[in-house]
């Protein structure tokens, strides 16, 4: 059987018809959950964010109109509905002050993600990068999510922030001398890393 | 290009050349200045030295179990937002339209209401013989095979409630792993398999369900879910696997009205060109209106070339004014 453009399936999609919005997504969807889950504060809240973020797309898919890529596109959206989540997570937090004691990232973070050469960080650095993440501001941390972590050029990470190319690379810079400050035992030359395969 | 003396500068230019923001040109021109330009190279060193511990590309691990949990979650947000939608209610409305369907429409009314046929863990595993037709028959709906005391209730939420007049509504899963036994030709198991091709999330129990139904005697239960997967599944496999099974039995108006509508609506060439060619074989006024505007707009080449030569044979003069645009 022949494989439908992304053309037919975008309209397909826009017609309503969810397996072509999934199959539209599919090539994209676990980049998609691996940036939700670098942006939120735990698994749980990651899945939801992810969940949100395809809904939100399947229902404002008919005014996709094209201008920038598909996956550009969903991207925002994931990020925008990290953003909502936060906001209403803090809303939250004015009522229950306790909800964000011991609020802990906990992700388990890897290299060459997805590919038989993957090695997944030691406990040890994974913790501390999980620490680390923790003491970025929220767009520090979607700007390193999106540039470092998912390999975005940074005009691309502008355009999904909705930022100038500029204010990306100040979050950039922000973060990564916060991360370096955090993680510096894990790089001086007398320490070695342990990584597990 | 310029390299500039301020250090915030030459940072930002770092951070371009560590982000893959500068051309060829600019990336030779940069590490050319690097051999020269202790300050730098200082700064680029400070700030590879992050690279070391997480090097770019080290992201969050997402494993199979945890995508496709996430998938099913969504999947089930959207078919419930899709069933909103007039599709699911018109083939409700069909069945009541054809009486003969009573054992199908009752199945799924109570699956409708049921949220699915969930299956859970092992531990809740029964055994439950089909012994008889008439046995089975007193109980149309799949949800009749399952012993009352083996329900499990999962998901539930309270989707409204009332605390002045206590009006409330629930949706919930029952969920119940369920071992049958009995003969394809009964009408409890055909109910329970021909609901489950409406139902089921799986995609390769679809195809293994539509596989054995297709073996069995053909009947208006097993033709009206063949069709409802046809016009609705989401997965090409098995709509294709759909219409396969249909096109040997589209001398039924009900089947050529579906495989019309798949001709013209279902995204996917494969399914369109069985369609097509079964359609083909003696098409009537309906069907070549359908083959007029395919033979405009299809993606598809074969669609498009065999569509006007039928109409060129019914017509000489039909193929003037088609044009080379397509759709899908």
């Amino acid at each position: 059987m022949l494989r439908e453009s992304d053309e037919e399936l975008i309209s397909a999609a826009q017609a309503g018809n969810i397996a072509a919005f999934e199959r539209l997504v599919r090539p994209v969807e676990r980049q998609m959950l691996a940036v939700a889950a670098g942006i939120a504060r735990n698994a749980d809240d990651a899945d939801d964010i992810f969940q949100e973020a395809m809904i939100s797309a399947f229902r404002s898919i008919s005014r996709f109109n094209g201008a920038s890529q598909f996956s550009t596109w969903l991207h925002r959206i994931v990020v925008n509905a990290s953003l909502s989540h936060r906001r209403r997570l803090k809303r939250l937090w004015r009522h229950s002050a306790d909800l964000h004691e011991g609020e802990e990232y906990e992700e388990q973070h890897c290299h060459g993600a997805h590919t038989p050469e993957q090695s997944m960080l030691s406990a040890e650095l994974n913790a501390q990068l999980n620490t680390a993440l923790a003491t970025l501001s929220e767009r520090e941390r979607i700007a390193f999510v999106l540039c470092h972590q998912q390999e975005f050029r940074i005009r691309e990470a502008a355009e999904i922030m909705e930022a100038s190319e500029n204010s990306i690379k100040v979050y950039l810079f922000r973060a990564r001398e916060k991360l370096r400050n955090q993680l510096d035992p894990y790089y001086r030359p007398d320490h070695q890393p342990n990584r597990m395969e | 290009m310029n390299i500039p003396e301020n250090e915030r500068q030459l940072e930002d230019l770092v951070l371009r050349y560590l982000y893959d923001d500068l051309d060829s040109g600019q990336r030779t021109a940069f590490e050319h200045e690097l051999t020269v330009n202790r300050q730098l190279k200082k700064l680029l060193e400070r700030e590879q030295s992050l690279e070391l511990s997480i090097p770019r590309g080290t992201s969050v691990y997402i494993d199979d179990e945890r995508l496709g949990d996430n998938r099913r979650q969504v999947r089930r947000q959207l078919q419930r937002q899709v069933a909103k939608r007039p599709l699911l209610t018109e083939f409700l409305a069909a069945l009541v339209r054809r009486p003969a369907l009573a054992v199908l429409q009752t199945a799924v009314l109570a699956v409708s209401f049921a949220l699915g046929f969930v299956i859970a863990g092992p531990g809740t595993s029964i055994t439950t013989p089909v012994s008889s037709g008439t046995e089975v028959a007193a109980r149309m709906s799949p949800l009749g095979l399952v012993g009352e005391q083996d329900y499990e209730i999962a998901n539930l939420q309270i989707e409204r409630f009332d605390p002045a007049s206590g009006d409330i509504e629930l949706s919930f899963a029952l969920a119940s792993d369920t071992h049958l036994s009995g003969n394809i030709s009964e009408a409890g198991i055909r109910t329970l398999m021909t609901v489950a091709l409406v139902n089921e999330i799986d995609e390769a129990a679809r195809l293994d369900t539509l596989d054995v139904l297709q073996k069995a005697s053909y009947d208006d239960q097993v033709s009206a879910s063949m069709i409802y997967v046809l016009n609705n599944d989401e997965n090409p496999g098995v709509r294709y696997a759909a219409v396969r099974s249909l096109v040997e039995f589209v001398e039924d108006e009900q089947v050529k009205s579906a495989l019309r509508q798949a001709l013209g609506r279902d995204v996917n060439p494969g399914v369109r060109v069985e369609a097509f060619n079964a359609l083909a074989e003696n098409p009537d006024p309906e069907t070549l209106a359908v083959f007029r505007q395919r033979a405009e707009s299809d993606g598809n080449d074969y669609i498009r070339q065999q569509a006007r030569a039928i109409l060129e044979n019914t017509d000489p003069n039909s193929n003037a004014g088609f044009s080379n645009s397509a759709i899908f």
